[in-house]
């Protein structure tokens, strides 16, 4: 009996906290909507406040952070903003309008660095990785296993023998294809896990060759620069720029995608 | 000849004197003078006199006067002959008391007429002999350098005139080096530089000095605060007289100078700038004082394709030549160049005066009628201590194009390539960002990846478990068709064998037709069962591609519906051969047993 009222109680509980999540969703839903009229008003600093409320109740979204970065721009935080639209990137390495935004929030930015060029190859198969998001891959490759599956039982059962050698040669592609595209998913997964780069917030700060203020001040970034962190020691983390260079900044002064 | 050299001779020893035509009777007298100086008083005429009256020198003393000086002078330059003439008369005064005094106007008579000269003023101030200082040296009172501002206080771009003047009381033999003040947060214009120095007498605080002006500016503030003007400074040289040692005759009667040289600084000056009030109009351009506005254009009536511009004149008092244009917006069909400026403006005390012409150059593209809105320009005026927005007129143009009819419709080779001339890259305006993304929030809690998920492995099992049922699925049904398929097979032989038996039968009781049905039914029924045929697709030609598809020989194949085509032949010809039926039998048997043990 005790144990009845216990699961009873459980479930209760369940049934409640499933139905108030959905009502702070919804209400989050509603907050998104009022805050994209508010934009649409003009009212910039109000619609970051609103947007900036429903990231604080857990909830994300690529849309979400997309238009934090654009309230961001308009209020003229462009570092923020930045910030933003790469975490937009993040969810959906896709977006086309936050990469366009962002090239332009960049054109704030103080610091020029030149990238250490890549190898084209390489720029082309990332692009193309990240032309599709990890669900769309990973979902791409479920097809492609359901399709070899068919050709499969077609090379078996075919009743031809040209219909069945060619069945066996579409079966052995699609099994290709499942590999490689769930591997272009895992991959934007374990680049998602172990992202690692940062925006500088701070207006100016210093990147010291070693992990104390002490250290020899290598370089002076500005805010809105990107960088990758490669290690952590206390307060302090080691970071890379694109251009290859590395040093020690205060891990107060940046702020992780 | 000899009258031209005359002529010349006349002109080098007397034609210092420059006649001025202005007034008949001009006076010339000093400012300031000392009490007990003398000095001269001198009227000018280029008339012929008849008469000279002298005015009443009430309050000075006539040491001597009038004194009067004819000068005359021709000069003939490329052939043209000029000639003037002067009377002066002089006067030597000298004061006997403190105060100012006005000298009444003199006249003279000339063609039965009298002019009269203008009164002058003289102030007689109480001091020493203004002369060359006594003394090894000059004190710091006798010789300085003063820069005047009209105003220390004074908004952004209000204009401020400085005045740079050197007072003197000693003889001053050179002026060098002199440093001009670099007016740092202004923008500064010199109103006056004369080339030579030019002194004159001037009472300053109870004491009589030469003073010369060496530059005035015009200044407009550019930024907030207190600006500090550098001094400005002069190396100076003075002549001082020496203390005669008095041993010779001599050397009392000839002074004996020494020129000592000096740098004199001036005091450092402040101008308090206050910036302008907050929150100025839009289309506040940055002018300062008082202005006008007006607006020109050519026609109201344009034609398509044909320049043509509107000009904005912006006239008055203050800093016209810093104004930036004023706006004008455009309809977007209209095709706007860059703004032409010209100034049309002299600077004097008071800021710089005049007018600020803006030229808007544009080409009508569209046709149709247009309205510019009105001009506005705002400006800070000074008098009234507020920002004043002036508006002018709204403009309207009407363009004209050509006719209706030939604008879009390519009738003629000429109107195809006036179109395909008209296109034009698409303009940019502006750059923003792009807009956000309204609808769908797609709000969740943190970030799901399917790959490798378990819903990913649940939907690869169920996928390849699904593949594995239909497999046994279909492995069965294949099987089961196997089973029927060999069935018929193991069954042909017997069939064979009982159609055979029978037709061994109708051999013996030598019955024609039914022999040959029976054996032909045999060798078909066999085929079918085993070669898999559907009776449906039963024909010689589809046995001899199964045959073939089989491994039979061609030649065998052959035979085979050779045998058939005879027992054809021969259940349907009108004479039966009863001796071919044992040999046709014999070869069925053959055939069967042949095919049974090939397949």
């Amino acid at each position: 009996m005790n144990n009845r009222i216990k699961i009873f109680c459980l479930i209760a509980a369940l049934f409640l906290s499933s139905a108030s999540y959905a009502a702070t969703l919804d209400e989050n839903r509603q907050a998104f909507d009022n805050a994209g009229e508010l934009y649409k008003k003009g009212e910039y600093e109000k619609a970051l406040e609103t947007y900036l409320s429903i990231e604080k109740d857990g909830y994300i979204s690529e849309s979400l952070y997309y238009n934090i970065g654009n309230s961001f721009f308009k209020t003229g935080q462009y570092a923020k903003a930045i910030l933003y639209y790469e975490r937009a990137l993040v969810l959906d390495p896709s977006d086309d309008d936050a990469s366009n935004n962002l090239d332009m929030a960049r054109e704030y930015t103080v610091d020029r660095i030149e990238p250490v060029p890549e190898f084209i190859l390489y720029t082309w198969g990332r692009n193309f990785i990240y032309s599709l998001s990890s669900n769309a891959w990973a979902g791409i490759s479920l097809c492609f296993l359901v399709a070899a599956a068919a050709f499969v039982l077609l090379y078996f059962y075919g009743r031809s023998y040209g219909l069945r050698k060619a069945s066996f040669f579409v079966a052995a592609f699609c099994c290709l294809f499942m590999i490689l595209s769930a591997a272009f998913s895992y991959v934007q997964k374990s680049e998602y896990e172990n992202n690692k780069s940062a925006i500088i917030m701070a207006p100016v700060t210093s990147v010291k060759g070693s992990p104390d203020d002490s250290g020899k001040s290598l370089l002076i970034l500005h805010e809105g620069t990107k960088v990758e962190v490669l290690e952590d020691l206390s307060s302090w983390k080691k970071i890379s720029l694109s251009d290859g260079r590395q040093g020690w900044i205060k891990g107060s002064d940046m702020e992780i995608i | 000849m000899k009258y031209r050299l005359v002529s010349l001779i006349m002109a080098l020893v007397l034609g210092a004197f420059a006649a001025n035509a202005q007034a008949v009777l001009e006076v010339e007298a000093p400012n300031v003078v000392a009490l007990g100086e003398p000095f001269n008083v001198v009227y000018t005429t280029d008339r012929n006199v008849d008469d000279f009256i002298s005015p009443e020198f009430s309050s000075f003393d006539v040491l001597a006067g009038p004194l009067s000086s004819t000068s005359r002078s021709v000069r003939i330059i490329n052939g043209k002959r000029e000639s003037s003439y002067n009377v002066r008369y002089t006067f030597t005064l000298a004061a006997t008391e403190e105060g100012t005094f006005i000298i009444p106007p003199a006249s003279v008579i000339a063609g039965k007429k009298e002019y009269k000269s203008s009164p002058v003023s003289i102030e007689v101030v109480k001091d020493n002999q203004p002369s060359a200082a006594v003394g090894s040296e000059a004190s710091e009172s006798d010789v300085f350098l003063k820069l005047t501002l009209d105003k220390t206080r004074a908004v952004k771009g209000e204009p401020v005139t400085a005045t740079l003047e050197l007072y003197t009381r000693s003889v001053i033999s050179g002026l060098n080096d002199i440093k001009f003040p670099t007016f740092n947060g202004f923008w500064s214009q010199e109103i006056e530089a004369p080339q030579s120095i030019n002194f004159e007498r001037r009472n300053y605080n109870g004491r009589i000095y030469d003073v010369a002006l060496l530059r005035k500016y015009m200044l407009l503030p550019q930024q907030e605060g207190d600006i500090e003007i550098d001094p400005a400074a002069a190396i100076i040289e003075i002549q001082v007289r020496e203390q005669s040692s008095g041993n010779s005759f001599f050397d009392d009667f000839f002074d004996n100078y020494r020129t000592i040289r000096k740098r004199i600084v001036t005091d450092r000056k402040t101008v308090h700038v206050s910036a302008l009030p907050d929150n100025p109009p839009a289309s506040f351009a940055g002018g300062v004082g008082k202005f006008s506005l007006s607006v020109n254009y050519d026609s109201d009536t344009l034609r398509l394709h044909e320049a043509s511009s509107v000009i904005i004149s912006v006239s008055g008092r203050g800093n016209v030549n810093l104004i930036d244009s004023p706006a004008i917006k455009f309809p977007s069909e209209f095709e706007v160049y860059d703004v032409k400026t010209e100034d049309r403006t002299s600077s004097n005390s008071g800021g710089t005066q005049g007018s600020k012409l803006f030229e808007y150059p544009f080409i009508p593209r569209v046709p149709g009628d247009y309205v510019i809105q009105p001009v506005e320009f705002s400006y800070y005026d000074i008098g009234e201590r507020k920002y004043k927005t002036l508006h002018s007129e709204p403009i309207s143009f009407h363009v004209e194009g050509p006719a209706a009819g030939s604008v879009g419709s390519p009738v003629s080779a000429n109107a195809v390539s006036s179109a395909a001339t008209g296109k034009q890259a698409v303009k940019v305006l502006g750059e923003d960002i792009r807009y956000i993304h309204v609808g769908q929030s797609g709000l969740g809690k943190g970030m799901d990846f399917l790959i490798f998920s378990p819903l990913y492995w649940i939907i690869v099992a169920i996928a390849v478990a699904a593949a594995a049922v239909l497999h046994f699925v279909l492995s069965k049904v294949v099987k089961n068709m196997n089973d029927i398929d060999r069935k018929r097979s193991r069954k042909a032989r017997k069939v064979a064998r009982t159609r055979l038996a029978k037709a061994k039968g109708y051999i013996d009781q030598k019955l024609y037709s039914p022999f040959y049905e029976e054996l032909s039914m045999a060798l078909t029924g066999y085929a079918a069962d085993k070669l898999h045929i559907p009776y449906s697709e039963m024909s010689k030609d589809g046995i001899r591609s199964r045959l073939a598809d089989k491994g039979v020989p061609e030649e065998t194949a052959g035979r085979f519906i050779a045998l058939l085509d005879a027992c054809d032949y021969a259940r349907y010809a009108p004479e039966p051969s009863y001796e071919d039926m044992g040999k046709h039998y014999e070869e069925a048997v053959d055939m069967i047993l042949y095919l049974e043990e090939k397949l």
